[in-house]
């Protein structure tokens, strides 16, 4: 008889341990890399989007010199960004872009903005822009290419 | 002594054991649940403040835009009006007016091919230490590194121009201005680019992955095979002439190709290798190079160069000069493991008497492991020039490479993201001559 009470504790633990590690899954950012509507860039797979914030693919289809936006240092979506497509950190970040200038690869990190409203104030000016949103932030001024959790 | 387990098991009382067992385990369970909730309480409390203040200030940023935008259409309007000046003149709220809040022309900023005037990105490297070693006549010594001054400019869209110059110690105490590198480049696409001046030659990984900045490697100073001429280096390391490189429509291959062709080197001791001024022959260095990166394990990075000059001497002797490289090399946040190969094969040219042919091969590995801000490393260079040798064993020719080999051990500690620290041993033997030990600090930055 008591067995089950037992039983029925344990389970109740371990539903919550499953509820816990949910929820810190549910706290991540989405983030959405977008580009102005005007862009008729296809969706991308992690790796172009990689190779592009990274400064190796440098023009879309059309020969277009491609704008990369970031966030500024401390955006929790920037952090996202970080993790899941550059696989850095922020010193890394630094120094990869530090060192790019150096080999004559790139000419410059990526645009830093402050904002995410700055950032669609960004990519409706420019068509070769891309950049990134939370999921909330995104509307229809911008297309998204990608979804990162 | 208590045996819980066992009493738990075979006492008597054991359903009331479970049950008071059952009962506190709840208890706990409720208990940390109700400080998970309050933790996350606090937390969503804090992150609806911080999602508040976020809101507030891109509000805020936006009404500062508008009132920017505001204040320019005022000047505009004094010199003459524009469409836009005319609206916000009308009667009514001027800021309703304002509404469509037109982002400012962004791409004339990031688009060079708008701009009258180009800029100029300035970077500065640098590093200064101190070395000690117990090699017979040779002191210990502060000393002053390299000052690099390094700069970039768009002149348009696609061309720009990279200049890198170089302050450093001569032997005399006096200090030297060296103009590193000084390019042209032309950027087509991501296929072909095109760049004329003069460059660090794409021979192996090292050089043109590190070039003059201290601070980038991870490491004192360069394996024995990447030296620069000032400090024993053999290799070609830098040329005038020109460059063409871009990546290969290879896939998740990652494929990249560099194709160099240049003055060469001066063989004379005492000269700048790289012939800035003229080439004292007809023929020219080419050099090509393949590399991959494939996107299937990011930071790997796999590739082949060959190098091909005409040696011409006081003499008149030619020599031809083959240097094939090979590296493997993986790269990430915590790892760094760097290995090259090369072979050089001196061979006299046709006007030559003993038609005899010498290797030199060389090689380093590289490992380091990050643990925060500190970053041990290990390193071991071995390089290996015939006695008899004819340009690398030659006094008159320059510093005799011969057989240098031996372990360096270090720890960098990295201050900010822009400046460093590291301390180095090395034990280095050396053909014919009694091996020493050194012991290096390095201070070095970059920004």
């Amino acid at each position: 008889m008591h067995k089950p009470v037992l039983l029925t504790i344990l389970a109740l633990a371990l539903l919550a341990s499953c509820h816990q590690v949910l929820n810190s899954s549910a706290d991540l950012e989405e983030i959405d890399v977008v580009v102005p509507k005007s862009n008729n860039a296809d969706s991308l797979s992690i790796e172009a989007v990689r190779k592009i914030f990274m400064g190796e693919k440098s023009s879309w289809a059309g020969g277009k010199r491609i704008i990369v936006l970031m966030l500024a240092p401390g955006q929790p979506e920037r952090g996202v960004i970080l993790r899941e497509v550059f696989k850095m950190t922020e010193s890394d970040y630094t120094k990869y872009f530090l060192q790019a200038a150096f080999t004559g690869r790139v000419q410059a990190a990526p645009k830093d903005l402050p904002s995410a409203a700055q950032m669609k104030a960004r990519l409706a000016a420019n068509p070769n822009a891309i950049g990134y949103l939370k999921k909330e932030d995104v509307d229809d001024s911008v297309r998204v290419l990608l979804q990162l959790r | 002594m208590p045996n819980f387990a066992k009493d738990t098991v075979t006492s008597s009382r054991s359903p009331r054991h479970v049950l008071v067992y059952g009962g506190a385990l709840a208890l706990l369970l409720v208990l940390n649940q109700t400080v998970t909730a309050s933790a996350y309480a606090d937390d969503q409390a804090h992150a609806g403040e911080r999602e508040a203040l976020r809101r507030m200030n891109e509000q805020i940023q936006e009404l500062q835009a508008k009132v920017k935008e505001l204040e320019a259409r005022l000047n505009d309007g004094k010199g003459g009006a524009s469409p836009g000046a005319v609206e916000s003149n009308a009667p009514g709220n001027p800021l309703a007016k304002v509404t469509p809040p037109v982002a400012p022309p962004f791409e004339a900023q990031e688009s060079p091919e708008n701009n009258s005037a180009p800029s100029v990105k300035l970077h500065m490297f640098g590093d200064v230490g101190y070395e000690a070693t117990d090699q017979k006549g040779v002191t210990n010594s502060f000393y002053i590194g390299t000052l690099d001054l390094f700069m970039t400019g768009a002149l348009t869209d696609r061309v720009s121009v990279l200049g890198e110059v170089l302050f450093s110690p001569n032997a005399d105490n006096s200090f030297g201005v060296d103009v590193e590198r000084l390019l042209l480049q032309y950027k087509q696409n991501d296929y072909f680019n095109f760049s004329v001046g003069r460059y660090h030659s794409s021979i192996g990984y090292y050089n043109t992955a590190f070039h003059q900045g201290a601070w980038f490697q991870t490491t004192v100073d360069r394996p024995f095979m990447y030296a620069f001429d000032d400090s024993g280096g053999f290799l070609p390391l830098q040329e005038v002439g020109m460059t063409i490189y871009g990546q290969i429509p290879s896939g998740r291959l990652g494929l990249n190709y560099v194709a160099e062709v240049g003055n060469g080197s001066e063989h004379l001791f005492g000269a700048d290798p790289a012939q800035n001024f003229r080439d004292d022959n007809n023929g020219k260095s080419i050099n090509f190079a393949m590399y991959a990166r494939p996107s299937w394990l990011p930071g790997l990075q796999t590739g082949v160069s060959v190098y091909h000059d005409h040696l011409t001497f006081l003499d008149n002797q030619n020599h031809n000069e083959l240097i094939t490289a090979v590296h493997v090399v993986y790269t990430n946040s915590n790892y760094e493991f760097l290995n090259e190969g090369l072979l050089v094969r001196h061979s006299p040219g046709s006007n030559s008497a003993p038609p005899t042919v010498f290797h030199t091969p060389g090689f380093y590995t590289q490992f380091s492991r990050r643990f925060g801000k500190y970053r041990p490393y290990f390193r071991y260079s071995y390089v290996n020039a015939g006695v008899a040798e004819p340009i690398y064993g030659d006094p008159a020719d320059g510093e005799v490479v011969g057989r240098r080999d031996g372990p360096s051990f270090g720890l960098r500690y990295d201050m900010n993201d822009h400046s460093a620290v590291k301390l180095q041993y090395n034990h280095l033997a050396r053909r014919g001559e009694k091996s020493f030990n050194e012991l290096l600090t390095q201070f070095s930055f970059a920004f």
